[in-house]
């Protein structure tokens, strides 16, 4: 069966994308291993909510006289949180981010191959297509889980006497991930498409 | 499964040919002749039975059967 040059394509994209997101992770892991024994050097900043001590300003407007600020936004900066947040985010994101990316990647590139030589509609595609689908189903709930996670860390490790402090991040703003949940389910429909046309291929393949 | 038996081997036997001489004389593959006669075909063209009939000399109906 005759093939255009897409699949090649996609085929090369592909190894590319795998090279750099391999070369992003040694990196990340360089990263990870120098700051866990340096000391991390990295700053926590954190997005905050406070109500200003009206004696320490004076707000005034020639057009509307004296004023006053309700709430202020801002960031709380902790400048050494230590190297155990830095690692643990960092691996957390290598497990949650990168794995599932890399899966995918190296799916994507046997689609393409079996593309390139020839026909998709086969078995094998079926279930890598079904699991790339399943993949992004559960990164868009896990990685919302993850975010829930760091968030009621942060909230549980922060404190402050004297200011009327909250923080800008909450539990109640993290929310699946829809759209890749959405996708994910798109990519499972797919799947049946290709079931569909692996069915076709085998009649055509066996008709004489 | 498919309950069309093809008796291939049996015309190839009579006509004194081979299942290669066959498959150059009708125009396909010796692949795709081969899975004729071991019964795995799910659909055979009328352009390839007539190529068939036309080369050993006989009716459809002396190359397939139904089995109930």
């Amino acid at each position: 069966m005759r093939t255009t040059r897409l699949p090649r394509l996609l085929l090369r994209l592909t190894d590319l994308a795998i090279g750099l997101l391999i070369l992003a992770t040694v990196l990340s892991v360089v990263v990870i291993v120098v700051s866990g024994s340096n000391g991390s050097g990295a700053r926590l900043k954190v997005p905050v909510e406070f109500t200003p001590d009206r004696s320490t300003y004076e707000l005034t407007s020639s057009v509307w006289g004296e004023g006053v600020i309700e709430r202020a936004q801002g960031s709380a900066i902790f400048e050494d949180p230590g190297a155990g947040l830095f690692v643990g985010s960092a691996v957390a994101g290598i497990f949650i981010f990168i794995v599932p990316a890399f899966v995918v990647l190296l799916l994507l590139r046997r689609i393409f191959a079996t593309m390139a030589g020839g026909t998709p509609f086969i078995g094998e595609n079926i279930r890598r297509i079904r699991w790339i689908g399943w993949l992004m189903i559960i990164f868009g709930v896990l990685s919302q889980v993850v975010r829930w996670g760091l968030v009621w860390f942060v909230h549980s490790n922060v404190a402050a006497t004297g200011l009327d402090l909250s923080l800008q991040i909450d539990q109640s703003s993290v929310q699946p991930d829809t759209t890749m949940i959405f996708l994910g389910l798109v990519v499972l429909a797919l799947a049946e498409v290709f079931r569909y046309g692996a069915q076709l291929q085998t009649d055509s393949d066996l008709t004489v | 499964m498919v309950s069309i038996e093809v008796s291939l081997d049996r015309m190839l036997l009579e006509r004194k040919m081979t299942l290669t001489e066959l498959a150059e004389r009708v125009g396909i593959t010796l692949a795709n002749l081969s899975i004729l006669k071991t019964g795995k075909a799910r659909a055979v063209r009328f352009s390839t039975l007539e190529a068939i009939c036309r080369e050993l000399d006989c009716q459809p109906g002396d190359l397939l059967s139904y089995q109930d």
